[in-house]
């Protein structure tokens, strides 16, 4: 009888635990991004990469800049030097110099609000839309992107990645995009590229949840607390149930 | 105490709903559930209440304002991740509480109105769960939504009309957010307490079943005692007691690292804000509702109405109701069912699993003949059951619980 029973958990817990595939349209494979929460001079890099690339454009609208100095552990000047380099106040939301209108002109979209974008594609899709763009006369940028086929983005971390070209492979007689090759070096070798965009998807995980940094703090703290409920109450359950039967 | 006393029975009611209510003493597992789905249920309360301060039920703010509570309000991530985590934990006691029922026959006479009363409250709460996953007023929440409203648009003749009557609106929009709002918060959780409240009164008046399915009240001493019995304190509340620290800590586990239970509590899509003019390209409701989502896409559209599929999906809840009468094994329990019993069992949840499965998966041709196999099974497992729990070979039932 024990084994029926546990033979039921095991089903219901394979039927829960079975894992959907939100990523992965295509053929080619994604990077794994490394998230280290508490790798805070990670995040501190990430942050600035973020504002030295990112901020002419993108928004981090349901962040504060505040809130980033706390966390990260900047004083206001070392925010200001590191991450508000379009000024603003203090408590303000992170938001991009960039007018609709100019983008709408510039680009035919609005750059979308990065703050969620970790939360909404993943990390690994994140880091590989980094570093998944390559040469595309077809485009109107020049460029086109091995994860976000047709992306209105620009590519601009050619001048850190260098460029590259898309390299395909036939797979059940299609030809299928399944890697890219550096053509023509940038600033950065492969290595110097891959840690620095891992550090920006680092920081844009934390800026999707800063919590997590709390959570992951705190978290230990209340099971040990209850770990040590469970043994109080269990020898309280068999001393009361010690006379039954 | 005295003083109370004279004026209100509260003595009285400790000791009948307590120290003299008699519980059988061979409780397993899945006898914890009940207890759990009413812990579930304060967690629910009190976290709601506190959302609520923050939250804000309008179209232009509603996305924000839960941000805000993850960023800008004090241990209001906490706060949120206790909901979400808990409107999922909800479900997996109350599925296990329901499959106890299944297992052990705790639907057969006399406990027909509790088990019924149950089934309005599993209704009730996959109502509370539909009308709260709009509010965060996310991608998922929006078209999740709209699914569910245009079940009602294919109700034949009057369908359009129902649908805009349920929304308030020609789409989903502010208007539909706010009566959810208010359905979510006042009015659902208040017909939820009068029927757990119910659903506790017969409880107490028949009693609980148990995993051996025969009544303690069979057996009682000289002073009417049931001698299989154990008062339900101490010893059923110490036992509840352990089996909620366990459960707290499985709660907590998940709530601090996995909140998003692997984008099944919350689903990534959900961190876009809601956009009518965006079809997101595959949409899936949360864990709990996919079972009957499977159903709702492997039934095909007659002359071009998915009235059909939306009647099959009702029916697969409804039937819950029938099963006090649709068994008629002499014994209750799964322990002194026969050998079909058994098997039927198995299929169905085979089948339920099975179709839960299918229902977070896109659709495609395989999968979908598979659900519709699967939900011949899982009606199968009902409309058979009046046949085969009749001819079943059952064990003989023990005089004493075991």
């Amino acid at each position: 009888m024990k084994h029926f029973h546990s033979c039921w958990c095991c089903l219901l817990l394979l039927g829960l635990s079975w894992s959907p595939l939100w990523a992965a349209e295509t053929g080619y494979r994604l990077d794994r991004a490394q998230i280290r929460i508490t790798d805070i001079e990670s995040l501190r890099r990430g942050a600035n990469i973020f504002a030295t690339n990112c901020l002419s454009c993108h928004s981090l609208g349901y962040m504060r800049y505040n809130r980033i100095g706390k966390d990260l552990g900047w004083t206001n000047d070392e925010l200001r030097q590191n991450v508000m380099l379009y000024g603003g106040g203090i408590y303000d939301p992170i938001i991009t110099p960039l007018a609709e209108d100019a983008a709408l002109d510039a680009y035919g979209v609005v750059p979308p609000d990065l703050t969620l974008r970790a939360r909404l594609r993943s990390p690994d899709w994140l880091l590989s839309y980094l570093k998944g763009f390559y040469r595309d006369a077809d485009r109107p940028s020049g460029f086109n992107n091995a994860i976000f086929a047709d992306t209105a983005m620009p590519n601009i971390l050619t001048s850190l990645q260098g460029i590259q070209e898309p390299v395909y492979t036939e797979i059940h007689g299609e030809q299928q995009l399944t890697g890219l090759k550096t053509v023509i070096p940038g600033t950065l070798n492969r290595k110097e590229f891959h840690n620095q965009m891992s550090d920006l998807v680092n920081f844009m995980d934390y800026v999707s949840e800063p919590a997590k940094l709390q959570r992951v703090r705190l978290g230990w703290k209340v099971l040990l607390f209850l770990f040590v409920l469970i043994i109080l109450s269990y020898l309280v359950k068999r001393e009361y149930w010690k006379d039954i039967k | 105490m005295r003083w109370t006393d004279d004026r209100f029975p509260l003595s009285d009611f400790l000791d009948k709903q307590l120290l003299s209510y008699y519980a059988p003493k061979n409780f397993n597992f899945w006898y914890f559930m009940g207890a759990l789905s009413l812990l579930v249920l304060v967690i629910q309360l009190a976290s709601g209440i506190f959302l609520t301060m923050n939250y804000k039920p309008d179209a232009e703010k509603a996305f924000a304002s839960v941000e805000s509570i993850m960023r800008d309000v004090d241990f209001g991530w906490l706060i949120r991740y206790m909901h979400s985590t808990g409107a999922s934990a909800f479900f997996v006691v109350v599925y296990l509480h329901i499959f106890r029922g299944l297992i052990y026959g705790s639907y057969r006479k006399p406990r027909e109105l509790l088990w019924i009363i149950g089934m309005i409250i599993y209704l009730l709460l996959m109502a509370e769960a539909f009308f709260g996953y709009l509010l965060p007023w996310g991608q998922m929440s929006l078209w999740g939504g709209q699914v569910i409203v245009n079940l009602f648009a294919a109700v034949p003749y009057i369908g359009s009309d129902l649908a805009l009557w349920v929304r308030g609106d020609f789409v989903i929009s502010d208007v539909t957010l706010n009566r959810f709002f208010a359905l979510h918060v006042a009015a659902i959780p208040l017909v939820l307490l009068l029927f757990v409240f119910l659903h506790l009164v017969a409880l107490r008046h028949v009693g609980s079943n148990n995993p051996d399915g025969i009544e303690i009240k069979d057996n009682t001493n000289e002073h009417g005692i049931p001698i299989d019995g154990v008062p339900f304190h101490p010893y059923m509340t110490v036992k509840d007691l352990f089996a909620t620290m366990v459960f707290l800590f499985i709660f907590a586990f998940v709530m601090f690292y996995a909140p998003t239970g692997g984008g099944y509590f919350i689903e990534p899509p959900n961190y876009e804000e809601a956009n009518p003019l965006k079809t997101p390209e595959h949409i899936a409701p949360v864990w709990y509702f996919t079972p009957f989502y499977a159903m709702l896409r492997a039934i095909p559209s007659i002359a071009g109405s998915q009235f059909p599929s939306v009647l099959v999906m009702f029916a697969a809840i409804l039937i819950w109701f029938f099963l006090p009468w649709l068994d008629k094994s002499p014994v209750r329990s799964i322990r002194y069912k026969g050998p079909l019993a058994r098997i039927a069992l198995a299929i169905f949840v085979v089948s339920f699993i099975g179709l839960g499965i299918l229902g977070t998966l896109p659709p495609s041709a395989l999968y979908t003949s598979i659900a519709q196999l699967l939900t011949f099974l899982y009606f199968a497992f009902f409309v058979t059951m009046p046949v085969y729990s009749r001819i079943d070979k059952t064990l003989p039932l023990p005089t004493r619980l075991r």
